[in-house]
């Protein structure tokens, strides 16, 4: 069955693949649409380099490019699927599969961030040209594993906020405030290292930070709690919500 | 006057359509109430970490994101829907229906519909804008003279998406090109001059933000006078111009379904 389910997600990918291939010209202004921490990298960098802030400008450098490059691919819609799905009635067709529906949402979002990756390469280049500083190796395992542990929970995430479709037929909406905050506190908008202490250890302990703050601190040789951000993404939020406490629902 | 009573009537009409959906709109409201206090919060956080924002004080610097919320309510209200509907046009074949209509072809396609949601975006832009001018004793005369190019900088921002949409005819789908839009309006959210010499640049003469949110301020501010005013009409005009010529162009290269 699992070597079944695995096969029927390769070949959504690939299909999807295909289909965001066709509309590359698109794509290619949806990755231009997602430069702007890139921006804001040059007003951080400013203010590093007059000695203003914590830490040099070729770590905001390292940390706004790779908190970026995180982001553009760990971002989820499952919440847009599903409750589209819902709302115009073809999720019946969906169901009458000899499968789960979520097989074909997973191809489909591999299948864009595969097709993205070909047109990130040239960008990617031109800023490892520009900024020598990004060519130091990064912690590649750790990196990698935040940004597959986040997707995992923006995914399942919003799958449950498109199951809320069957009561109030379109619940796509319902997530915009939880995207609003990823912007603002997920890292993008400015490194939490800006914050006072007590509001960041807050963050923490939720998922936002891992969406981008995580990741680019880590490139920047910030300091990370690797177990804590696993353990957030994938126990935190869900075992404490349905554990009493003291029965080790804490993460 | 017929231009008049029809764009009444189409906006009425789709106005009625998006308040079928009420609890969206309630979401919307909370949306847009969680980003305002957010951009604000990250703002009064850059101030305090030490980024400059070109030497503004947070009060004035909040006028420019006060002028950029402003304008992302006229994005989702005005813009996404039609333009979006102008690409879906172009995808279908639909295209050919409007213009076979009586009337002006761009003008039906640039106010044929309005979405509420822009609503909440123009309400926390403005007060922001009346919040900070009240911080920074901005008289009357001022603040009138902020909206008023305001609302210039907007159909700028108008004029340059069709601009950019126009596109459609030729790639066929453009729905991330108009959210790629919205992103040069975040970068405008902070004033122009913080951002160093070499964006400044850009943002003043390649993607006009630069005209768009810090003009409206530095007027209202007294730091420029009317030479910033003719600028920005004058990149009104060339938007306008530019527009009228590749729509007729756009136009010639269309493949309707009918041919």
């Amino acid at each position: 069955m699992f070597w079944l389910y695995l096969q029927k997600i390769r070949r959504y990918t690939l299909g999807y693949l295909a289909v965001h291939l066709e509309y590359r010209f698109e794509l290619f202004f949806w990755l231009l649409g997602q430069v702007w921490p890139l921006f804001w990298m040059a007003l951080w960098r400013e203010a590093a380099a007059r000695d203003a802030l914590f830490g040099e400008p070729a770590a905001y450098t390292r940390y706004f490019v790779y908190a970026w490059l995180a982001a553009s691919l760990n971002t989820a819609w499952s919440a847009n699927l599903l409750s589209t799905a819902i709302r115009q009635g073809y999720l019946s067709y969906q169901l009458l599969r000899p499968f789960p529906p979520v097989l074909e949402a997973l191809g489909e979002h591999f299948g864009a961030i595969l097709a993205q990756l070909p047109l990130m390469a040239p960008l990617l280049l031109a800023a490892f040209l520009l900024f020598p500083e990004l060519r130091a190796p990064l912690p590649l395992f750790p990196y990698l594993a935040l940004i597959a542990g986040y997707f995992a929970f923006e995914f399942t995430l919003g799958w449950l906020i498109g199951i809320l479709a069957f009561w109030f037929e379109k619940s796509e909406n319902l997530y915009a405030p939880y995207a609003a905050l990823r912007v603002f506190f997920g890292g993008l908008a400015l490194p939490l290292t800006a914050l006072p202490d007590g509001l960041r250890s807050l963050l923490l302990y939720t998922p936002l930070p891992y969406a981008a703050y995580a990741p680019g601190a880590l490139a920047a040789g910030w300091p990370v709690a690797l177990g804590r951000g696993m353990g957030v993404l994938f126990f935190g939020p869900w075992r404490s919500a349905f554990l009493p406490p003291g029965s080790g629902g804490g993460a | 006057m017929r231009y008049l009573a029809v764009l009444l009537r189409s906006l009425g009409a789709t106005l009625a359509a998006d308040m079928a959906y009420r609890e969206d709109f309630l979401v919307a409201l909370f949306t847009t109430a969680l980003e305002t206090l957010g951009r604000v919060y990250v703002l009064f956080a850059m101030v305090h970490a030490g980024v400059g924002l070109g030497g503004w004080r947070l009060a004035e610097a909040l006028l420019v994101v006060g002028a950029a919320v402003f304008l992302l309510g006229l994005h989702v209200g005005l813009v996404v829907p039609n333009l979006t509907a102008f690409s879906r046009r172009v995808l279908t074949g639909n295209l050919d229906f409007v213009l076979l209509r009586p009337l002006d072809a761009q003008f039906l396609l640039m106010f044929e519909r309005v979405s509420l949601w822009g609503l909440p975006d123009l309400l926390a832009g403005a007060g922001l804008v009346l919040y900070a001018a009240g911080a920074l004793g901005l008289e009357g005369g001022r603040v009138l003279a902020f909206f008023l190019l305001l609302f210039l900088a907007g159909l700028l921002y108008y004029l340059v998406a069709f601009l950019v949409s126009l596109l459609a005819i030729w790639v066929v789908y453009v729905h991330n090109l108009i959210q790629f839009l919205a992103n040069f309006l975040r970068a405008g959210q902070y004033p122009a001059g913080a951002y160093g010499p070499g964006l400044r640049l850009f943002f003043t003469l390649v993607v006009p933000v630069y005209w768009m949110t810090t003009v409206p301020a530095e007027v209202a501010l007294g730091r420029a006078g009317w030479g910033a005013v003719l600028g920005l009409f004058a990149w009104v005009l060339v938007a306008f111009g530019l527009g009228r010529g590749l729509f007729r162009l756009a136009l010639r290269h269309y493949a309707s379904a009918s041919s």
